[in-house]
Formats: structure tokens, sequence, C-alpha cells
């Protein structure tokens, strides 16, 4: 059984493609991530998957259940949960009302504090509950932004560049954050660029280029791919 | 000869609105689309022309000369305000607009202390003209001559001209501007005070119309409001294809129920125009074109 | 936001021992709290139950008068400071609350307590208006400085339209609307008593009547600003596409903060009407509409105490100016709107407690 799944996903923008007969599918319990040359379309898709933008064509499938004509927050009510590249945390609350904002729609009470406790757990910032969140490094922001995704328990956790702008150790700790929730069964799907990050948690790659699936296979079958190579030579990651 | 006659009254409503809609909001559009900002002493601006226009006209001065007079005087008083209170909120487009209130209020209740209540105005000038035995104001259809003129005159400015280039690099991309050696502040000025002086113009054209009192700036705002509104961000393809919209709405529900409903059909074009084109018609162009 | 301190941030984390609606009236949306605010609370709540014991009926009847208008003030308070919704119309609910009000009593009198439905239908229609006009802008989307300007085109269009009712054609029933000139004629409120009605003019019971009314008011958007819908609305504020991105379907929470925000303008608008039975279109046109916005943003519109303490204090200093002529207090006015919007955009009261808490803050540092 898959949890997300396309049909020949199109998207036009004024003109330009950006999305063409996209059929991605993952399955349940898995790490997928998605590369590609900037401008390959990769947060396209994302936007695609969480109902920002509507396709011009084609079908979304979130476990088996059609969700392309869904808006945004009912999508998240699914059970899909996002973390942005630019951490979208309300930067004027502190850190412990940012995740009740996050948990409140699902639980209530002490059952909502305890989500809360062990979701600030997870990302150590139990410590900084109190804190305004806009105060918080870098890092613990993106880390406060991956707790607020998964104190609901998502089936689905989109990761857009969840290593950006952050120190190696960090890098580290994220990975293994992402490996302890996939262990308790919640699917990835990650844009990222950093290939050792990808290679730390990756179980495939689909690589995307001008908006079609390029490539797709285990991260070696996609290291020792040729072609793949080709289109980030040029275009390239001269930027990150 | 009855046919006639229904033809041109239709198309002298349909362009007295078009020239009202354009003219009135024109200076709003330039300031939204340049900079971003919705000024609320938009009204008070084309007060200040109107009033100034008729104080010159009344020393004796020429009526078209007493219209510049009042023109540049607005857009003199909008490159003060800007450089001492707007260029602080550039930062702030929702604080702007709270911000243009008060001077809005400041300047309507300044010039009823100052001016008092109400100021003798002047006449229509060049009478009428007749068709088909219905005679008709000369001078409503100058104004739809130089609401046209206006359009073409600024299209020409912000494309054709060094200040229009520099002015959209500014709004554009402000650092490379900088950059590239533009004096961002001072075209922020100057766009700011060219939005005031298209205002006043509004007013000093209108003038010869209307009642002078302080606070005839709100008879413009509603019909300004919902053009820029309906337009979107783009001034030119925003501003003309919309008054053009709404002035066939609003000379249709004039003619029919009176001004008033005129006014309330703009409102309900406008909520419905919003629905189906949250970016306006500039923005609905945009996507066609390309 | 930004002006708590850090112990009071930490005391954002709930504490078991307390009710949930003790919590919810005290934080954390709300910059009031902890014993001493509470203690400075209950003195202010006991000096205004004691004030017309040594105030002139004057005196009474004026600051019944501003309770008034703090409902309003309070509503926009929730539009705009909680949830980042520019409405400047405010004053349309106002009017089409006091127009009903004047309707609803004009035709049917004063007795068996018809004055109380006026004001609950005056109150209806405002929510009315606000959930179709609400639908229209939110549903469609509309934000931002557009939000602003098509509110108050509305608000504009509808004074128009009430100032040209001059003719004898204009009427509801008994009531005419009467243009420029307003309607008048209307009942105070009027309580049905055993012994005989009790009218409310502009007195002690009326007093007494809308300082309880206003505590109500205060202390029931307090515990809604706190609770989970105020967490959404400043969430919305702060970042509504995070909020959506949660799983919120945010134009539903703006819609209903506006329609209890209006609501609440309705409110002031058949409170004043009954108390000066008289309403025209100058309440709501450009001028009168700037005046809700004058006394929630210099206050400081993000906190209700900020809102209701601002909007005294500002309307006692814009009737102290109008001593001078109303033009003057005007000015005056859209000065201080200026000024406040340029140097202290989170409003007066939120600057001081900055102030002071930075202040507090430098001291604990030397010691």
């Amino acid at each position: 059984m898959t949890i997300l799944r396309t049909e020949k996903l199109y998207k036009h923008f004024d003109g330009v493609k950006v999305a063409q007969d996209v059929n991605f599918s993952m399955e349940h319990g898995e790490i997928r991530c998605l590369i590609g040359p900037n401008g390959a379309g990769k947060s396209t898709f994302f936007k695609l998957v969480l109902g920002e933008h509507q396709p011009s064509s084609g079908e979304i499938y979130f476990s088996d259940q059609k969700i392309t004509k869904l808006r945004s927050f009912e999508r998240v009510k699914q059970g899909i949960a996002v973390k942005f590249q630019v951490p979208g945390i309300f930067s004027e609350l502190s850190v412990w009302q940012n995740m009740q904002i996050a948990v409140q729609n699902h639980l209530h009470g002490d059952s909502m504090t305890s989500a809360i406790d062990k979701a600030l757990a997870f990302v150590r910032l139990t410590d900084k509950a109190g804190e305004l969140a806009g105060e918080l490094s870098h890092g613990e922001q993106q880390w406060l932004e991956i707790g607020m995704a998964v104190s609901t328990e998502p089936r689905l956790l989109l990761l857009d560049e969840p290593t950006a702008g952050m120190t190696p150790e960090e890098t580290a700790r994220t990975g293994e954050m992402i490996q302890e929730l996939n262990r308790k069964g919640m699917s990835i799907l990650a844009v990222e660029h950093d290939m050792e990050f990808v290679r730390q948690i990756a179980h495939k790659v689909t690589v995307l280029n001008f908006g079609e699936i390029f490539a797709e296979g285990t991260i070696n079958e996609i290291e020792a791919n040729e072609e793949v190579a080709r289109i980030y030579l040029g275009t390239a990651d001269d930027d990150e | 000869m009855e046919y006639i006659h229904l033809a041109f009254t239709a198309f002298y409503q349909f362009g007295d609105a078009f020239a009202f809609l354009v003219l009135s909001a024109m200076g709003l559009a330039v300031i939204f689309g340049m900079m971003g900002i919705i000024n609320l002493a938009h009204g008070e601006f084309i007060m200040c022309g109107a009033y100034v226009t008729v104080a010159t006209a009344r020393l004796g001065v020429p009526l078209p000369i007493a219209m510049l007079c009042g023109s540049l005087a607005a857009g003199i008083l909008g490159i003060v305000l800007e450089r001492t209170i707007i260029h602080r909120l550039y930062h702030r487009p929702l604080d702007s607009i709270v911000a243009t209130w008060g001077i809005s209020l400041i300047l309507t209740q300044g010039t009823l202390i100052v001016l008092g209540s109400s100021m003798a105005g002047i006449s229509t000038p060049l009478g009428s003209f007749s068709v088909g035995g219905y005679s008709y104001s000369t001078y409503r259809m100058v104004l739809l001559g130089v609401a046209v003129l206006l359009l073409i005159g600024l299209y020409v400015l912000f494309h054709h001209t060094t200040f229009g280039i520099h002015s959209r690099a500014t709004i554009q991309a402000p650092h490379m501007a900088k950059a590239a050696g533009i004096d961002t502040g001072r075209m922020y000025s100057l766009t700011f005070g060219l939005g005031a002086a298209l205002a006043g113009l509004a007013g000093a054209l209108y003038a010869p119309t209307i009642s002078i009192v302080p606070t005839l700036g709100a008879n413009f705002l509603v019909e300004s409001f919902v053009t820029v509104v309906v337009g979107g961000a783009d001034v030119f393809l925003g501003t003309a294809p919309a008054a053009a919209t709404l002035a066939v709405i609003k000379a249709f529900l004039t003619g029919w129920q009176g001004q008033l409903m005129g006014q309330v059909g703009l409102l309900i074009t406008v909520m419905v125009v919003i629905r189906i084109l949250p970016q306006g018609l500039s923005g609905w162009l945009l996507k066609g074109r390309t | 936001m930004g002006m708590l301190q850090r112990e009071d941030l930490k005391a954002s984390r709930p504490d078991g021992r307390m009710p949930g609606w003790l919590r919810l009236i005290n934080g954390p949306q709300t910059l009031g709290r902890g014993p001493l605010f509470w203690i400075v609370f209950a003195l202010t709540i006991g000096a205004a139950v004691v004030y017309p014991a040594f105030a002139d009926a004057w005196s009474v009847g004026n600051t019944a008068y501003f309770f008034c208008w703090v409902f309003m003030a309070l509503g926009l308070s929730l539009i705009w400071g909680y949830a980042g919704s520019l409405s400047f119309g405010q004053t349309a609910f106002f009017g089409l609350a006091g127009y009903t009000y004047g309707v609803v009593t004009i035709n049917f009198g004063a007795a068996y307590g018809l004055t109380i439905v006026g004001v609950l239908l005056g109150v209806g229609m405002s929510c009315l208006g606000a959930a179709v006009l609400g639908y229209i802008l939110f549903y469609g989307r509309i934000s931002g400085v557009f939000l602003g300007i098509v509110t108050l085109s509305t608000t504009l269009v509808f004074a128009t339209f009430m100032a040209q009712t001059a003719g004898s054609q204009w009427a509801i029933g008994d009531a005419r609307l009467g243009g420029d000139n307003g309607m008048t004629g209307m009942p105070p409120l009027t309580i049905p008593w055993a012994g005989g009605d009790i009218a409310l003019y502009s007195g002690v019971p009326l007093y007494y009547l809308l300082l309880a009314m206003l505590v109500i008011c205060y202390l029931g958007l307090r515990v809604l600003v706190n609770s989970r819908f105020g967490n959404v609305l400043v969430a919305i504020r702060e970042n509504p596409h995070r909020a959506e991105m949660l799983g919120y379907d945010i134009r539903r929470y703006q819609l209903i903060a506006f329609v209890i925000g209006s609501g609440l303008a309705g409110l002031s608008g058949v409170l004043y009407t009954a108390w000066g039975q008289y309403i025209s279109p100058s309440n709501m046109d450009l001028a009168a509409a700037a005046l809700p916005i004058i006394w929630v943003a210099v206050g400081g519109r993000k906190d209700l105490t900020a809102t209701l303490v601002g909007t005294l204090v500002v309307l006692g200093i814009f009737q102290n100016l109008t001593i001078f002529g109303s033009y003057y207090a005007f000015v005056i006015m859209g000065l201080l709107l200026v000024i406040v919007v340029v140097f202290l955009p989170e409003g007066l009261i939120p600057g001081l407690v900055k102030f002071f808490g930075r202040f507090r803050k430098r001291k604990e540092g030397m010691s």
C-alpha cells in the first residue's frame, strides 16, 4: 500500500510547465528523498501535495484516498504534516505556545500537555519551553518546527531542506531524529541537497528535472547514474 | 435620429463615468502600484488640488494654469509628507494605511479650521453642445479627453523615460537600483509626489463641478478604491480596463437608479471580482498574456 | 507577544492547579496577569462602583457615555489586534445596529421589555451583516490592505445611503430614517419591572448596567483570546500560511472573529442610540470610522486591557479637546494616530510595559 501516490500530475504556471506527467509513489514506512537541480520542480511538487497549488490535471492519493480537491488544512487533518525550509514558527509566541497551537487541534487537556512534553523532549527543547520562539538559534528553530510537525503524529511528514543552514553536528542530530520517527512508523518525504545527509537517511531517492521524474532508485544507483551527474553539472549546485 | 441620440447619451454617460474613475483613481493607483501603499489621504490631495485651483482662478489666473497650480500644490504637499512621515513606513504597509488616515484627518479638519466650512466655487467652463436636440456639457467631454491623454502620458512616462525606468527599477529591486547608482529615496519621494499631483489634478479638474468643502475628497474615495482593487497592482493593465468595466456598470446604474445605486453597484462588482480574480484584472491579464 | 517578560512566558505553561476557566482569564494572550494585576483590577472595579456616590450626575452620565463606545473598541481589538484583519468598517455595524434599535423601538414602543428585543435585534443585525460581508471577504481570500479598503468603502457607501433618506418615503413603519439629520425619538433602554417599567435615561442605573456589561464583556473576551480559539487567532496574525498548514481553516476563524467583533460594534451602536435617543450617518462617516482605529491603535491593539484603558483615556482627551471645537479635537486625534503608528506601532501601553520590563531586567542584572 502506498502512503503517497500521484497519477499523471501536470502543472502549468503562466505557460511554463513545472510538473509534467509526474507518476510518483512511495510506500508506507519509507524515507524518500527528492533531489534535483534548482528549478527542477521540487517545491512545486510539495505545494501540489499540500494543496497550495491546484494541479492543471492529474490526481493525488494519500493512503489510497483521493485528496486532489481537498484544501490544505483538510489534507493536514488527514495526517500530512510539513516542515518548511524557512522556519514558519510563530516567533512572537513562546515555544510552548507554538507547540500548543500545533497540537490543540487533535488533543485536549492532559493528553495535550503530555504530547507537547514528549515532542519537546524529542527535539531537545524542554528547557526552552518558556522562551520566545524568535529568540531561538537557527538550528533550534528548525527543530521546533520539526517538533510542531511531528507532535500531531502524522502518517506522512514532508521536510523541505530540513538541514539548510545547520552545523554538521545539528545535521547529524536531525538525521537521527528522522530515523527515529521513521522507526515509529512515520513515512517521510524530504527535499534535500546535502548528498551525505541523503545517504544517511534515504531508503530511496527520486530525481526531478524540468518537472519530470528523471530517475529513481537507491542512493547507490543514483550516484552511479551518469545521466544524473550530467544534469547537475552546468545547472549546478554551485550556490549550495 | 432617436437611436443616434440614445447611442450618444450612452456614450456620454459612459465617458463621464470612465473619466471620473480614471482621474480619481490614478493618483492612488500610482502610489499603490509603485510603492504598495494604500494612501488614505488620497481624498485630501484631491481636496488640496481643488482648493488651490479655485483660489488661484478667483484671483484671475486663467483656469488651465490655475489647475496646474492645484496639481502642483498637491504634489509638493505629497513630497513633504513622504519626506517627513511616509518614508518611515515603507517596510510596514499595513501601518502606512493607518498613518495616512491620521494625515487625512489632520488635513480635512485643519482645513475646516483655517478656511471654514465652505468656499465660493467657480462655474463650469465651456458651456454645452447639442446632439439630436439634447444638450450635453462640453467640459465633461474635455475631462474624458484629459483622462485618456493622462493614461497615455503615464504609460510613456513609466516606460520610455529615465524617470520611469529608474522608478520601476527602484520598485522592483531596490538593492539593485541602489547599486546601479539610483537615488532610491529620491525616486520614492518623486513617485509619491507624482501620485499626489495626479490626485490634485483630479481635484483641480472637477473643482468647477463640485461644491468646495474640506470633506470633498471623500466623494472620490469609494470610486478610487474600487477601481484600484478591481485593477490590481499594475497601473496600466489594471486601472484602464478596471475603469472601463466599472464605468459601464456605474453609467448604467446611475442612469437608471441614481448616483447612490451606481456606488452600490460598484461595491458589489468589486466583491464579485475579488472572489473570481484575487489578483485583480491586471493579475488576470498578465497571466493570460504569457 | 514581544513585550512579555521572561517570567511571564514561563507562566504560559498551564498550571495544573488552577481551574481551566480561571487559567483562561489570566493568560497567556493578555498582558496584565498575576496577583498584582488582579488586585489592581478589583480596586478599579471597586472605585468604579462607588464613583457615582462622589460624582455629580453629569459626570456619571458622561462616564456611561464613554462606556458605550468601549465595546466597539474591544471588538476591533479582537479583529485587528488579535486576528490581524484590518477592518476599517466597524462604524457600519455600529450604525446598522443603532438604526435597527430605532426602527424596532419606535414601531413597537418600550413596554414589555421591547427595548431589550431592540438591543438583541440590533446586535443580531450587525452580526448578520458582518457574516455576509465577512464571508465574501475572507472566503474570497481578501486580506491586508484590501480588506481595509473594502470594509471602509462599504461603510462610506452605507453612510451615503443613510444620508439621502431625508424624504418621507424613507420610513420603516413609523420610524423615519431622517437622512443627514438622523433618526430621533426612540425610547431609552427600559427594564420591565413589577412596580412599573424603569426607563434608563442617562444616569446612575444606566451607569451600573453598562459597567456590569463592560466587565462581563472584558472578562469574556479574555477567556476567548486565551482559549484554543484565541491561540489560533494569534497564530493567524503571526503567520497565516503556517496556521493553515497546521490544519486550521483560517477563513473560518477570521470570519468568526469578525462577526463577534462586529457584534460588539453593534452593541456599542444600540447602547449609544438608546443613551442619546439619536443616531445619524455622521456616526459612520470617514471621520467617525477613524475614531475606533485611533482608540485601539493608541492604547495597544494587541491587548484587550491596553485597548480598554486606551479607549477610555483617548475618549476623555477627545472630549476635553472638543471644548475648543471638534475640528481641533480631530486634528489632535490625527496627530496622535500618526505619532503612535510611526514611533510606537504596538501602542502606548505595551510600549510602556516594554520600557519598564527592560528597566526591571537591567536592575536585576546589576544586583
